[in-house]
């Protein structure tokens, strides 16, 4: 028997809730035959799953395998939905740069800044973790990205901002490219000091310091405002148990 | 008041729920030890040599009860084929594991600890140790990782715990888990084979704060408890670390039977002592951020809060809860050995 729209979007909150990707997937490719739009199956069913996984990784009834298997599970659906959501109109933003710096590889926050990028309009390009300043000068070269975006878990990468934003200087971008950088353990003041045009707290405040730096501010996204905070929301919570992982 | 016992015999007593004549301290400083030797880290953390002169050069400075020796929480793996960088301001960094599936842990040897590097540097580092001061210090050498946080490395991090949320290969989760006990365990065999006192293993990555406590009795215990019983036949003296909050594992930690648990400032050290007394030694729970950033008088006073609530029953070594950064003042480091000095007198 063919599903309901509500039993579909049911089915998406749970299989993501519970990190199922196959079924996460299915039921993704179902409701879009069944005429819901890529901005109804990720703003009404995946990202209020991702808040449900924040809050219980908050209560400590989730843990970091059930979190991380969660968010695999979301980007199955997202994999789908990105495309769709470019075809269907939604502006893209401005393009990003991501990586960890040399020598972390820490990279849950970074990843969970990627998701609410991309749902936010962005275009991200993840360079991954551990990403020498040479991959990242390529990189730039390559894509020329509005924003880049540095993270560092540990105080013992964080010296690698400043380096990164050296090379970026001496390779001839600095002036093209806007700068955030952002991890536990870094502070607005740090980021200041080492010469980054932007810090974000965390992935809930990703979207507005970047849109603010490429002076975009007012670009309308696929989220009405009131989920896009819900979702920050929840993900800031899961940012706070991430950042006392080892 | 004038100190009865050595700090090999403070140990022995310490560890035998014995009386000893104060609360021994242990440092868990590779970081600070390899910076202050004035070579850069990589020279140091790859060369036994240069390790051990640097462990010895801060016990001349500090005076501690026992050494604990390692370079790195990388080691077992490198050792293994996971690629490790080593960079000039931090510790040895684990990028690239091996198991990019998991059944390729049936390709996998369990290295010989005497000719695999940096196994065999760390060998030659406690021969070094325990040959110029092991009759004057207790020597810990960590065969670090556990059989938990060495599959985490074999594996990737993100996958390994993917894995476990997944649970689709539970054989071979089990498989890559025992590998990991059996590498981790003739290492420790090896570094005792050598003349160190005890050893000692890392599982941070099995604890609450990323591990829910079903998982880390399903995934973890099991094979710490076995590594545990298999060198307790041997008369072996194990340490197992796991910091952050430990609470809601305190009772399986405690049951692995390890002779010493190390925690730190997060996990409740009322409910901690109550779980480990006559049962095992704790060793901690100095807070390495408050000894990184705080004063000596802070410093002091932490340890003195410490000692009020673990050394009763004996059973206590006062330490920090994890690896000491880099650049931790040497003037917090003494506070917190002269605190054992000044609060830990057993009367």
């Amino acid at each position: 028997m063919p599903k309901s729209r509500e039993e579909i979007m049911q089915g998406l909150y749970d299989n993501t809730l519970w990190g199922k990707a196959p079924p996460v997937v299915e039921l993704t490719k179902e409701g879009l035959e069944l005429g819901l739009t890529p901005t109804e199956i990720l703003f009404q069913a995946l990202i209020p799953a991702l808040e449900d996984v924040g809050r219980r990784f908050e209560i400590g009834e989730f843990f970091v395998p059930e979190m991380l298997i969660a968010a695999r599970a979301m980007q199955g659906s997202m994999n789908i939905l990105k495309p769709l959501m470019v075809e269907t109109g939604l502006p893209t933003v401005g393009k990003f740069v991501m990586m960890t710096v040399k020598g972390d590889m820490h990279d849950i926050g970074k990843n969970l800044c990627n998701i609410m990028l991309e749902a936010a309009g962005f275009k991200v390009i993840d360079l991954g973790v551990n990403v020498a300043p040479a991959t990242l000068i390529k990189a730039v070269q390559d894509n020329e990205p509005d924003l880049v975006g540095f993270s560092a878990f540990l105080t013992t990468t964080m010296p690698m901002f400043k380096i990164n934003i050296q090379t970026l200087h001496d390779a001839g971008w600095r002036d093209k490219v806007k700068v955030m950088v952002g991890g536990a353990p870094v502070t607005p003041e740090y980021a200041e000091k080492s010469g980054a045009d932007g810090y974000a707290k965390d992935a809930s405040q990703i979207v507005r310091v970047a849109k603010k730096l490429i002076g975009k501010e007012d670009v309308e996204t696929a989220a009405p405002s009131s989920e896009l905070a819900a979702a920050a929301k929840a993900i800031e919570n899961m940012m706070k148990k991430a950042d006392e992982e080892h | 008041m004038p100190e009865t016992m050595t700090s090999i015999e403070r140990v022995q007593a310490t560890l035998a729920h014995r009386k000893p004549d104060r609360v021994p301290v242990d440092l868990h400083n590779f970081q600070p030890a390899a910076a202050a030797l004035g070579v850069s880290l990589p020279e140091i953390f790859k060369s036994g040599e240069l390790l051990a002169e640097a462990m010895m050069k801060a016990w001349r400075e500090f005076g501690h009860d026992m050494i604990l020796l390692e370079n790195g929480t990388a080691c077992n793996a490198q050792a293994c084929g996971v690629h490790v960088i080593y960079d000039d301001d931090s510790a040895p960094v684990a990028t690239e594991p091996v198991l990019h599936d998991l059944s390729d842990i049936e390709s996998l040897q369990v290295p010989d600890p005497y000719t695999t590097f940096p196994m065999s540097e760390i060998i030659k580092a406690t021969r070094i140790l325990v040959r110029e001061i092991g009759d004057k210090v207790w020597i810990n050498a960590r065969a670090d990782q556990g059989p938990f946080a060495l599959a985490a490395l074999l594996r990737g991090m993100s996958d390994w715990m993917v894995d476990i949320g997944l649970a689709e290969q539970p054989e071979r989760l089990h498989q890559v888990l025992d590998f990991s006990r059996r590498v981790a365990t003739r290492y420790a065999a090896a570094l005792m084979e050598c003349g160190a006192h005890s050893t000692s293993v890392g599982e941070s990555v099995a604890g609450p704060d990323m591990l829910s406590p079903v998982h880390y009795r399903h995934y973890a215990w099991q094979y710490e408890k076995q590594m545990v019983e298999e060198l307790k036949q041997k008369h072996i003296p194990l340490a197992i670390h796991i910091c952050g909050k430990t609470d809601a594992i305190l009772e399986d930690f405690v049951a692995t039977g390890a002779d010493i648990l190390e925690i730190d400032h997060k996990t409740d050290i009322r409910r901690a002592k109550d779980c480990a007394r006559h049962k095992t030694t704790l060793l901690g729970p100095i807070n390495t951020t408050l000894l990184y950033n705080g004063t000596p008088a802070e410093v002091e006073n932490a340890c003195r809060e410490a000692i009020d609530i673990l050394a009763p029953d004996y059973g206590f070594i006062l330490g920090p809860g994890c690896a000491l950064g880099t650049h931790t003042p040497p003037e917090n480091i003494h506070a917190l050995v002269e605190s054992a000095k000044k609060y830990g007198v057993y009367h």
